[in-house]
């Protein structure tokens, strides 16, 4: 659970966040909003990499504002980037086990068993030992997906997490957000463009404008919306919801 | 006070050269995002080119001249030939490619006129400006600070005033963006890269009048004028030129005290080293694209 | 379940992938004594501690992309402490040689202290003034030579050389004693590399942000990556003051770190080969010109040259491209050729000390470097033509894919079979022949004529070998394929 009190965030003479009071309960938390509506800088601001001027943020109703970006990771705090940051000289199960290096396992064993049960779980041990340069931008994705799910996090933060995959890429990615909250025990706040990757994946919606909150509720009644739809969407009638 | 102006006077002086080396290098770097490693090389060339023509006993004019025509043309030669060859790569491999050039255009140099005592005498050298009946600072160094401070603001205007410089500042802001808005990119390099090498020609010619005529040391003179371009935070061209002052200043200074004579050379490194600490002060924080840390 | 893909990157051990390097150095440890003139085994000493320094520069720029331009300096700050503290205490030579280390290590700390706010380019230039900064102070100071005070310093009167360690005071020995300590610090630096750090390390250098959202301590990789560049450059430093007695303040102007810093990108900055060549370029290349009275500063025209051409060809350096040769090439062919190597450069070399041209050693030896040339030139070529744009390339390969076709077709004509790159290889073969001649006759003194005969000989007699076994050993080949396919290389 994601509870967001009074939050407000100010760069010079930007306010990207004005003033942001939420509570996101369910599993699977979509954030959409048109460009510069502050999504990212809430995401930079949940992760520790931007300190918001007023407000507080709870995780589990343990406060996160004011923990420094590198102790968030311990704190059960995971995210994914636009980018992705995969070391391209190393295989994929060494840029896991990049991450798993720095959670404590009891025995070596452990730590073996978590890395290979994350690339499992995202459907690629059998590129498991490939260069990190040799991989898709799918499995890049889905790589970065299975670095968040290492150490038990308690919220698993995805930036555009399919950005430039095809239909059918689409499809597994969505297989993999949907099981997340049932593997890892965790909470998936995922930021997309993707409008059909928000509708088929979460349960509940929230939309940013100008950095103030436009709608929260259940995802097929924000997307339908007549004020989302003037803001950000268009016209969007026949959408499926399989959530 | 009466015993520290004459030192004042003299670090203005020389410190006047590495400021104009430096604002030769931070136009470049501003329109082209390479630091020019090779700058000081080129600028040893010149003067080394010079003083053989004028050994030569040919007239001095031709030896200025033949001196910046090499390093400008050198330069160009680099900056459309080679350079774009790299423009794919960070900035830190496009500097060090320079560095390549420098070694090569180094290591020339000196396999040519070798290490054999040399002065190069340009004609301010003879009178000088006076003071209390002392010489004070020779016409040379005069004329240093002048064209130091004619160039600066000649520079300021192109960049402010002129369609050149205002593509420069384009390309400088955003590579890509400017290309596809049809700034001619290569056009507007070689023009960087050959007003650099102006720049690197005549401060090479005082360089090589004011230090010792050795290849090898002219080209590391490469590292004042980098020292006074990373007060200017590689951006602003007239802190540049205060750092260049404040350098050349307190290496003078620093013959005052005699324990610290012997370290004056060093002052450069220690005010770039210091400047650039206060600069990244606030330290690093996340990037727009949210990749890295800045 | 699927079956796994071929491993790109083989799952390994630290230990495995230390192992091939400390057998390499064990292997020259051993046999370079046997080999080397007095001359040479004194450089290759240096040649050792400079690989280190090397490995050092490649751990920040290869490992984290941070380009550090004072190594050398800082080893210079270790050869100076280690100099004090046997002048001054009278230490044994290993407590000062770590001392020196310890001490680098604090220094290269300091350095790395404004990498952890600043962006790579900054460093660059950072480190560039540190260098030239210790290269002002080394020539105040001086290093020490039995003098009181801290500086340590003679002033008037006779310098005093360090003693080396008891249990290396020859030359030779110290040659093997300077590998053992370099072997250490390489293998170090390797373990750390295919362990955690080294994946932290190469975290940190795709994205900090990255590294720091996931846990890592940023500031305490890159301090520790620093600090131990240092410490190991410090301890090269020491190594060296040992092997001459003293250090020259002129050994260490600002260009030396900066020389440094480009061949280790010309060797390969990816990989531990690359801080061989790197120190064998350093140091041996210009040992080599100054014996034949070229000009040492023709050295640095090259060197220059070379590290334009390395990163405009944005290769790993010459570590890179051998490293793509065998990941280019078929399994087969590299056996088959493997074992004909073998064959024919033993016979020869038994045959040559045989009839008492040269020695066993020296004549195996020429021939290996013939064969490294061989297939080194190539690439270089290729290199230095790319140099010139790819435009060029293209038009050379296709002028002398088009030569070639009709060299082979003439030799078709007369009822050979011809090698669809005859002239390529021809032209390699005397070409290697002339340079490596030269190359043995500068080192290790065999005839010019002798050389150049054993390697004409050795090329030819390979061929020849080849040629005749090809049809026999087909089957084999295409077994010995199958059983290790590469995935990327040509099949032709």
């Amino acid at each position: 659970m994601i509870e967001i009190d009074d939050l407000s965030v100010q760069f010079g003479g930007v306010k990207p966040i004005d003033g942001l009071t939420v509570k996101l309960t369910r599993p699977i938390v979509g954030l959409i909003g048109p460009n510069g509506a502050g999504k990212t800088t809430l995401l930079n601001v949940l992760s520790g990499f931007v300190t918001p001027t007023r407000g507080s943020v709870r995780v589990d109703g343990q406060v996160v504002t004011g923990v420094p970006a590198h102790r968030r990771a311990a704190l059960g705090l995971r995210r994914t980037f636009q980018t992705d940051q995969i070391a391209e000289d190393l295989s994929l199960k060494q840029n896991v086990q990049a991450i798993a290096d720095h959670v404590h396992y009891e025995t070596r064993a452990d730590y073996d068993k978590a890395v290979m049960s994350a690339i499992d779980f995202v459907g690629l041990s059998r590129r498991a030992d490939r260069r990190g340069s040799e991989l898709s931008t799918e499995e890049r994705h889905l790589t970065e997906i299975a670095k968040a799910l290492i150490g038990r996090p308690k919220l698993v933060m995805l930036d555009e997490p399919g950005a430039g995959m095809s239909q059918s890429e689409s499809a597994h990615l969505v297989r993999v957000i949907r099981d997340i909250p049932a593997y890892a025990k965790a909470q998936v706040f995922l930021i997309d463009h993707d409008v059909e990757l928000i509708s088929a994946c979460c349960h509940e919606t929230m939309v940013l404008d100008f950095g103030r909150l436009l709608a929260l509720g259940p995802t097929l009644d924000v997307l339908k919306s007549p004020d989302v739809q003037r803001a950000y969407l268009g016209s969007f009638d026949a959408l499926e919801m399989t959530v | 006070m009466d015993t520290l102006l004459p030192f004042f006077v003299v670090g203005i002086s020389v410190g006047a050269i590495y400021a104009l080396s430096g604002v030769g290098l931070v136009v470049l770097y501003r329109a082209s995002g390479v630091v020019n490693f090779a700058y000081g090389a080129l600028g040893g060339l010149a003067a080394m080119v010079c003083w053989q023509i004028i050994d030569l006993e040919y007239a001095e004019p031709l030896g200025w001249a033949a001196g910046i025509a090499c390093a400008t043309l050198l330069s160009w030669g680099y900056g459309r030939f080679i350079a774009p060859s790299l423009t794919h790569q960070d900035r830190i491999v496009r500097a060090m490619a320079t560095l390549g050039f420098a070694l090569m255009i180094m290591g020339l140099a000196q396999w040519y006129w070798g290490d054999t005592p040399r002065r190069l005498v340009l004609p301010g050298d003879s009178g000088g400006l006076e003071f209390d009946g002392r010489r004070l600072i020779s016409h040379t160094r005069v004329t240093a600070l002048a064209l130091a401070a004619a160039s600066t603001v000649g520079m300021l205007w192109l960049l402010a005033k002129t369609p050149l410089g205002l593509r420069m500042r384009a390309l400088q802001s955003n590579r890509v963006l400017s290309a596809l808005a049809g700034v001619r990119v290569k056009r507007v390099d070689s023009w960087a890269w050959l007003l650099a090498g102006l720049f690197a020609g005549v401060s090479g010619l005082f360089m090589g009048n004011m230090v010792r005529l050795n290849p090898t040391v002219l080209t590391f003179l490469v590292i004042p004028a980098m020292a006074a371009a990373l007060v200017g935070r590689m951006n602003s061209l007239g802190w540049t030129v205060f750092g260049g002052l404040l350098i050349g200043v307190v290496e003078s200074l620093a013959n005052l005290q005699p324990g610290l004579q012997r370290y004056g050379s060093a002052t450069a490194f220690v005010v770039a080293i210091l400047a650039v600490l206060w600069q990244q002060r606030r330290g690093i924080g996340l990037s727009r694209d949210n990749s890295h840390l800045e | 379940m699927a079956k796994k893909d071929k491993p790109d990157v083989p799952p390994g051990t630290p230990w495995q992938k230390v192992l091939p390097l400390l057998v390499a150095f064990a292997v020259v440890a051993c046999i370079g004594p046997m080999l080397f003139s007095a001359y040479w085994i004194k450089t290759f000493s240096s040649v050792g501690a400079l690989i280190l320094v090397s490995g050092t520069v490649a751990l920040l720029y290869g490992q984290l992309g941070m380009v550090s331009l004072a190594q050398f300096a800082l080893s210079g700050v270790g050869g100076w402490v280690t100099l004090r503290l046997v002048h001054g205490f009278g230490l044994p030579f290993e407590v000062c040689l770590i001392a020196g280390a310890f001490v680098a290590g604090l220094f290269g700390l300091l350095v790395g202290l404004p990498a952890l706010r600043m962006r790579g380019l900054y460093l660059a230039l950072i480190t560039l003034m540190m260098a030239a900064a210790f290269q002002v102070v080394v020539n105040v100071i001086g290093f020490p030579d039995g003098g009181t005070g801290f500086t340590g310093k003679i002033v008037a009167g006779q310098r005093v050389l360090i003693e080396r360690p008891w249990i290396a005071r020859s030359d030779h020995a110290y040659f093997v004693y300077v590998m053992v300590w370099s072997a250490a610090g390489m293998g170090l630096i390797e373990w750390l590399r295919a362990s955690r750090a080294g994946r932290a390390w190469a975290l940190i250098r795709k994205s900090e942000a990255a590294a720091i959202a996931a846990g890592v301590s940023v500031v305490r990789y890159k301090a520790a990556a620093f600090a131990l560049a240092g410490a190991l450059s410090g301890l090269a430093g020491g190594l060296i003051a040992g092997l001459n007695g003293q250090l020259d303040n002129t050994g260490f102007h600002a260009s030396q770190s900066i020389l440094a810093y480009a061949l280790t990108v010309v060797g390969g900055a990816y990989h531990w080969m690359g801080s061989v060549f790197a120190g064998l370029l350093i140091r041996a290349v210009p040992a080599l010109l100054n014996d034949h009275g070229v000009d040492g500063n023709l050295a640095n025209v090259f060197f220059g040259f070379a590290l334009l051409v390395s990163l405009i060809q944005g290769r790993k350096g010459l570590a890179g491209a051998l490293a793509d040769f065998y990941k280019f090439v078929r399994m087969s062919r590299i056996v088959e050729g493997s074992v004909q190597w073998a064959v024919v450069s033993i016979g020869l070399a038994v045959a040559s000390a045989w009839a008492g041209l040269t020695s066993f050693a020296g004549a195996l030896f020429i021939v290996l470097i013939a064969l490294l040339f061989r297939m080194a030139i190539p690439t270089v070529c290729w290199m230095l033509l790319g140099f010139f744009g790819k435009r060029v390339q293209d038009k050379v390969e296709n002028v002398e894919g088009a030569l070639s076709l009709k060299l082979s077709q003439a030799i078709e004509s007369i009822g050979l079979v011809p090698d669809h790159r005859i002239l390529k290889r021809t032209l390699n073969a005397l070409f290697v022949g002339l340079f490596v001649a030269w190359v043995a006759w500068g080192v290790f003194d065999v005839p010019y004529l002798v050389a150049l005969a054993l390697i004409w000989a050795a090329i030819a007699l390979k061929a020849a070998f080849e040629w005749a076994v090809y049809p026999r050993v087909l089957r084999l080949r295409q077994r010995i394929d199958a059983r290790w396919p590469k995935p990327h290389a040509a099949y032709r």
